[in-house]
């Protein structure tokens, strides 16, 4: 290894320590490796002859009390463990494809009550125009003397117009019902992850 | 030897290879070296703590076109010396008459 190397790699090895104790550690060693090769040796030979870089890390690590170390102090308190990271990565064929399934059975239960309060609407719309036109339809009858039809036509148009106030008021409830589903869903989801964190 | 007491010794041997003349860190390691082999890597930490402590100072000076750095004693560092010497006399005493009843028992 050449005494550069040597050095950047002792360098890495002591981050966390304070800055000028990582540059005095590494001054000294450069040091050491030049006067060995002032003594005869070469650069390689030197190096080989002080050790490893880790081992020198290690034994001036060793040395430092833990005050001076800061990555002793740096280091958070993780959220989520090495171990359950671990898990949770060589878990991921398992739960993942369980946690695809979910969410497709979520969806297609959503897309399902969806649809009926689309259809539910659709009805409304429809007896609510049609009544309408059958109103208009009678009274032009009216006016223009048809009395006999234009009456049914009037009758139809008024319990047309019933059904479709029944309707209307069960599209408000299922639309009520609806707000209220999806914000105990989005809440449960958050309880979910919140709750891990609180849990920690 | 315990490894507590070795590293105090060794302590006041890098302070002695310093006394007379300012030193680097490979010529102190040479001078020790008939007397106590010690490494450069055990080398390092004592110079660090004798620094912290202030036994010594350290100074760069240049010597054939590069920095090295060299080591100085202070008056601290002589009179830990001094203290040294004046704990060992007493051990040594201690020692003599230990050895001194072992002969007699001996004798006896």
């Amino acid at each position: 290894m050449k005494k550069h190397d040597f050095l950047e790699k002792l360098e890495e090895l002591l981050d966390g320590l304070q800055r000028c104790d990582i540059d005095s550690s590494v001054e000294y060693w450069g040091e050491m490796i030049d006067d060995k090769i002032e003594e005869g040796l070469t650069e390689e030979e030197a190096v080989r002859a002080i050790g490893t870089p880790e081992a020198i890390a290690d034994s001036i690590l060793a040395e430092t009390p833990i005050a001076k170390n800061t990555k002793e102090k740096a280091v958070p308190k993780k959220r989520y463990g090495a171990g359950n990271i671990t898990l949770l990565i060589l878990g991921f064929p398992l739960w993942f494809p369980l946690l695809i399934a979910a969410f497709a059975v979520v969806f297609s239960i959503v897309v399902a009550l969806w649809s009926v309060v689309v259809s539910l609407w659709a009805t409304f719309v429809a007896l609510a125009v049609s009544s309408v036109a059958c109103f208009i339809v009678s009274i032009i009858g009216i006016l223009t003397g048809q009395i006999v039809h234009s009456l049914a036509l009037l009758a139809t148009a008024l319990i047309v117009g019933g059904i479709s106030l029944f309707v209307f008021i069960g599209c408000k409830a299922i639309i009520r019902g609806m707000w209220w589903l999806t914000k105990v869903i989005c809440i449960g989801i958050k309880r979910i992850f919140v709750g891990r964190g609180k849990k920690k | 030897m315990d490894i507590q007491l070795k590293r105090g010794l060794l302590d006041v041997c890098v302070l002695a290879a310093i006394q007379d003349n300012d030193s680097y860190g490979y010529q102190i390691i040479k001078d020790m070296k008939p007397y106590v082999d010690i490494s450069e890597s055990t080398l390092y930490p004592i110079l660090r703590r004798l620094e912290v402590a202030k036994y010594l100072t350290v100074y760069s000076a240049e010597y054939n076109g590069r920095l090295r750095k060299y080591y100085r004693i202070t008056e601290q560092g002589t009179e830990r010396i001094d203290e040294f010497k004046r704990e060992w006399e007493e051990i040594l005493s201690i020692y003599k008459f230990i050895t001194k009843e072992g002969k007699q028992d001996e004798e006896a």
